[in-house]
């Protein structure tokens, strides 16, 4: 539906850098999603979701059950991005400077001595924490200066994160005792909650035939580097957004508001707390990456809606009458969405 | 961008179709929903003109098709349009908005190939569009109305002949339906009038069949109101014989049933309630009061006929009922004294006051012969 046309034949625009940066985008980013396809089979839309994501500058929540393959996209994404990953397994005990970094008493063979700090895996290009939920919730706190200001204050002293910086995380939706789940303030922090399926049966069998007898991921070879990423990202920032879009993205964010008088009655009825302005600029900052997937310069009602579920599902809370009644954040977006696209 | 604008000019011609399909659409449904209606208008009030029909839907239809002809879209309107319907992916729009803005950044160039690019899809999708709203459906249910509508106006309409019967099938109306009868029938015109003497004739023949007008006719005054000397000349006697019984006397009554019927050892003397309630017309004074006020060979009957009025009683037996019929004709003598009893356990009617006269009930002699000429011909079969 919106493959891009040949501009070979009709383009009336004049070849420049420009063009040939959106060109070199776009060929990139399908060559990243292919790569990544490959090795996590049977998980396309994921990683796409995935890939949009780190392009957009955002943070993912990936949740999903063991064993289905999520590190492994982490570590294969990593090094397709040619980018220096670290990864943190969280445990109750987990403590903040575990993450972040402390400081350390050193002396020299000199006779010297004093405190360095040592920096945390947090000061990664990619981290990616497993299992989230397990940590305390005063060590997930330190992940939260780290994820929106992308810095980390130790001993008064402010130290500046990498940049391109994300944070993925995983949690299991199961083997809930001795968890802490996310507070509200932490979930907004991520730009995407994906959630990994199980694949279907073509897709294990394609499974056993790329890893039965080799890990895929540790023989990735990299597309580009940190400063590819930089610079995609930066063209990305450079795709036009009509009055239209921008209008049907803020009609979804108010749709989904239970104290808005144009919102549906399911949503009022459902809704505890809608979604934020965070994510609104998520989802249009989203919406431009796939546009640039889609080899467009500009971003359709169809790029929004793309990213509108991942964008909202963690952001949306239901009231607990709705939740012990069985509904689901996805079935009730489904049905906004649904309304919202007949819309726009 | 020649393209986009070639584009959006074959836009603007398809919604102006649309409008003005949309618009006909709507005219044909209002005009089929108003033939029906007009032609029910013209069978009942028999004065709705074709011509006025027709000049209203003109005007209606003028109405619709000028306003969807008058409005032009816009471009942006137009872009939106191509965007949503001809696969152009917010493209138009956003790059109406940006030479609108007057950026020129690498970006907009690129979409500017793009859309121009896109243009042959979209006016190959614009080709393809099926034509919208569809006619066949309101343009046939219009013919079928139209036909209906014909056939309807071509039927006569109500004549008034009906729609005075209905007037005076209305218990209200009966007495200005009388009038307006009576009026219809003094002028020379009513002879031929067959409807209207068919009243006449069942009113007359309702009035020969017996002596007394029934309860729903409108009644002659019971004292002194007979239409001749002899008709009076027997009312004074009828009311001499049954002035004993009048309420107010028990004992003469008494006296009276004493006298001509064999009563029972164990039968009471009751009164018979009035009807008629005048003053003067009770006991001893009744034929007294006649003898004196009733002057032979002169009737006097008021002009017009009394109206009676019917006050609400409780319930009454049939026996009560025949007694109250027979006070007319004092016929109540011959009531056995245990039904008197019965008689006097009624509750008394309250004296009538006098009723206005409303209806003029002589006829004319034109009537008069028309009625004896269809009584005769009327009286073998009855």
């Amino acid at each position: 539906m919106n493959a891009p046309p040949t501009l070979t034949a009709t383009s009336a625009a004049r070849p420049s850098t420009v063009d040939a940066d959106f060109d070199r985008a776009q060929r990139t980013l399908a060559a990243l999603q292919a790569l990544l396809s490959r090795i996590v089979v049977g998980q396309d839309e994921l990683v796409a979701q995935l890939v949009t994501a780190v392009f957009a500058g955002g943070h993912v929540l990936i949740e999903g059950l063991p064993g289905l393959g999520k590190t492994h996209l982490v570590k294969a994404l990593a090094s397709a991005l040619g980018l220096r990953w670290a990864r943190v397994q969280c445990t109750p005990d987990l403590m903040p400077a575990d993450i972040t970094g402390a400081e350390i008493y050193l002396s020299t063979p000199g006779g010297g001595s004093g405190f360095e700090f040592r920096r945390g895996p947090v000061f990664a290009q990619l981290v990616l924490v497993d299992e989230v939920n397990r940590a305390t919730p005063r060590t997930q706190a330190a992940l939260l200066e780290a994820m929106q200001e992308r810095q980390v204050t130790h001993a008064g002293v402010a130290h500046a994160l990498p940049s391109p910086f994300t944070v993925i995380a995983t949690q299991n939706p199961i083997e809930l005792e001795g968890t802490y789940p996310l507070p509200e303030a932490q979930l907004d922090r991520f730009m995407f909650k994906l959630v990994m399926p199980f694949p279907a049966r073509e897709a294990l069998s394609a499974v056993l035939e790329v890893s039965l007898d080799e890990e895929p991921a540790d023989a990735v070879a990299p597309l580009t580097d940190g400063a590819g990423v930089h610079q995609l990202a930066a063209l990305a920032r450079q795709v036009l957004l009509g009055q239209r879009c921008k209008d049907a993205a803020v009609d979804l964010v108010m749709a989904t508001q239970p104290a808005d008088a144009a919102a549906a009655d399911d949503p009022r009825r459902h809704i505890r707390y809608g979604a934020s302005p965070r994510a609104l600029q998520s989802m249009v900052r989203a919406a431009r990456v796939r546009a640039l997937m889609a080899g467009r310069v500009h971003v359709d009602i169809d790029d929004l809606a793309a990213v509108a579920l991942p964008v909202l599902r963690h952001r949306v809370l239901l009231r607990l009458e709705s939740e012990l009644d069985g509904l689901s954040v996805d079935a009730l977006l489904a049905e906004v969405l649904g309304a919202w696209r007949s819309r726009a | 961008m020649p393209e986009v604008d070639a584009l959006i000019a074959a836009v603007r011609r398809q919604l102006r179709r649309e409008r003005l399909r949309d618009a006909a659409r709507r005219a044909c449904w209002a005009t089929a929903l108003l033939l029906p209606l007009a032609a029910a208008l013209h069978l009942v009030l028999h004065a709705l003109p074709a011509d006025g029909v027709a000049a209203a839907l003109a005007i209606a239809w003028a109405l619709w098709i000028g306003a969807a002809m008058s409005r032009r879209d816009s471009d942006a309107d137009c872009a939106r349009w191509a965007d949503r319907q001809l696969d152009g992916a917010s493209a138009y729009e956003t790059l109406l908005e940006q030479r609108a803005a007057g950026k020129a950044t690498p970006a907009s160039a690129r979409l500017q190939a793009w859309a121009a690019a896109r243009v042959p899809l979209s006016l190959q999708h614009l080709a393809g569009l099926p034509a919208r709203p569809l006619l066949a459906r309101p343009l046939a249910t219009l013919g079928v109305a139209a036909l209906l509508a014909a056939a309807l106006l071509a039927l006569p309409g109500r004549t008034t002949s009906r729609a005075a019967d209905a007037t005076s099938a209305q218990p209200g109306a009966a007495a200005q339906g009388s009038e307006a009868a009576d009026r219809d029938a003094a002028s020379p015109l009513a002879a031929a009038r067959p409807d209207r003497s068919l009243d006449d004739i069942a009113r007359a023949a309702r009035g020969l069949g017996s002596s007394e007008p029934p309860i729903d006719e409108p009644a002659a005054p019971r004292s002194g109101s007979g239409t001749g000397p002899q008709q009076d000349a027997s009312r004074v006697a009828r009311a001499t014989q049954g002035a004993s019984t009048r309420p107010g006397d028990p004992a003469q009554a008494a006296a009276h049933a004493a006298r001509t019927v064999p009563a029972p050892a164990d039968a009471a003397p009751t009164p018979v309630p009035a009807t008629s309630g005048l003053p003067g017309t009770a006991g001893t004074d009744a034929g007294r009061s006649a003898d004196e006020r009733a002057v032979v060979g002169a009737s006097r009957a008021l002009p017009g006929p009394l109206v009676v009025q019917r006050s609400p009683l409780g319930p009454r037996t049939a026996d009560a009922g025949a007694l109250q019929a027979s006070d007319e004709t004092g016929e109540h003598l011959d009531v056995p004294p245990a039904s008197r009893s019965t008689q006097a356990a009624a509750p008394h009617a309250p004296p009538a006051a006098a009723p206005p006269a409303t209806v003029e009930s002589r006829m004319t002699p034109a009537e008069t012969h028309y009625v004896r000429a269809w009584a005769r011909a009327l009286g073998p079969a009855r």
